[in-house]
């Protein structure tokens, strides 16, 4: 089994996005492949990448409200949340600085939703084993 | 959101692996994907371009079940492109499919034979001239 390189899944990411973005592919299919890379890539546990998935989640949080799903945009927001916090654990300092700006904006019901999933077990035991 | 059950765990176990690269858990994941997509949890499209990722991850590692699965999974692909009438998208699809159907073929894998010869006969011309203009070098994916 070759092992993954995680930053050559984050190239793989940003090409993702550009291909959505420049009208490569559809932009819900650019953000879903970016999204799945962004999450292999964050398995390897380290703090920047688990920022980098936090980002992909809060564009495809914008996409979705942008057509009208807002459930599946809250989820992603919240998501995103609980990633910059694992971040910013991780003495990511762009994560602890996103983090602030992101507990002066965001709606309560979102950081309660994003506190349940980062105290869930699963989400500990997951980082716990990979960080 | 609550992420407290054993099958969410497992699925983290699967995802990891995938992670590292496990040819076995990426077809795992691209099954439960495939899986979210037929009963709607997720869109079709969602589905498709995580599968797609997925199975091209897989077929890296080399093995010829997997590079079939990688070109299944470009063939439903198209279908849906086709349904939706991006014609031009579901011929490049298709033509990358049968690509991969022509060199396993030529490896000596008599079931990817087969269902060229099969697809000569249900499938528009399209994807056979992309696939030529591919093998000739000539043509320009822009």
């Amino acid at each position: 089994m070759t092992p993954v390189d995680p930053d050559s899944l984050v190239q793989l990411m940003y090409a993702a996005i550009r291909a959505g973005n420049v009208g490569d592919c559809q932009p819900l299919e650019g953000l879903v492949t970016a999204e799945a890379y962004a999450r292999l890539a964050a398995s390897s546990g380290r703090p920047d990448l688990h920022r980098k998935l936090a980002a992909v989640l809060l564009c495809r949080a914008g996409y979705e409200r942008a057509n009208g799903n807002y459930d599946l945009g809250d989820r992603a927001e919240a998501e995103a949340i609980a990633y910059i916090v694992e971040a910013a654990k991780g003495q990511d300092l762009r994560a602890t600085a996103a983090l602030r700006f992101a507990c002066a904006d965001l709606a309560t019901e979102l950081l309660v939703e994003a506190a349940e999933i980062i105290s869930a077990p699963q989400f500990n035991q997951h980082f716990a084993g990979n960080c | 959101m609550s992420v407290d059950s054993a099958a969410d765990e497992q699925a983290f176990s699967i995802f990891d692996q995938a992670a590292r690269g496990c040819p076995a858990a990426l077809s795992a994941l691209l099954d439960q994907t495939l899986t979210l997509g037929d009963d709607g949890t997720v869109r079709p499209v969602e589905a498709l371009a995580c599968a797609e990722l997925l199975a091209r991850m897989a077929a890296s590692h080399g093995e010829l079940v997997d590079y079939r699965r990688l070109a299944s999974v470009l063939m439903m692909r198209a279908n849906f492109e086709r349904q939706h009438g991006s014609f031009d998208q579901a011929a490049t699809l298709d033509a990358e499919a049968l690509g991969i159907l022509d060199i396993a073929a030529d490896d000596g894998d008599e079931m990817a034979g087969r269902v060229l010869a099969e697809a000569a006969s249900v499938m528009p011309a399209a994807p056979f001239q992309l696939l030529r203009l591919m093998k000739a070098g000539v043509y320009d994916a822009g």
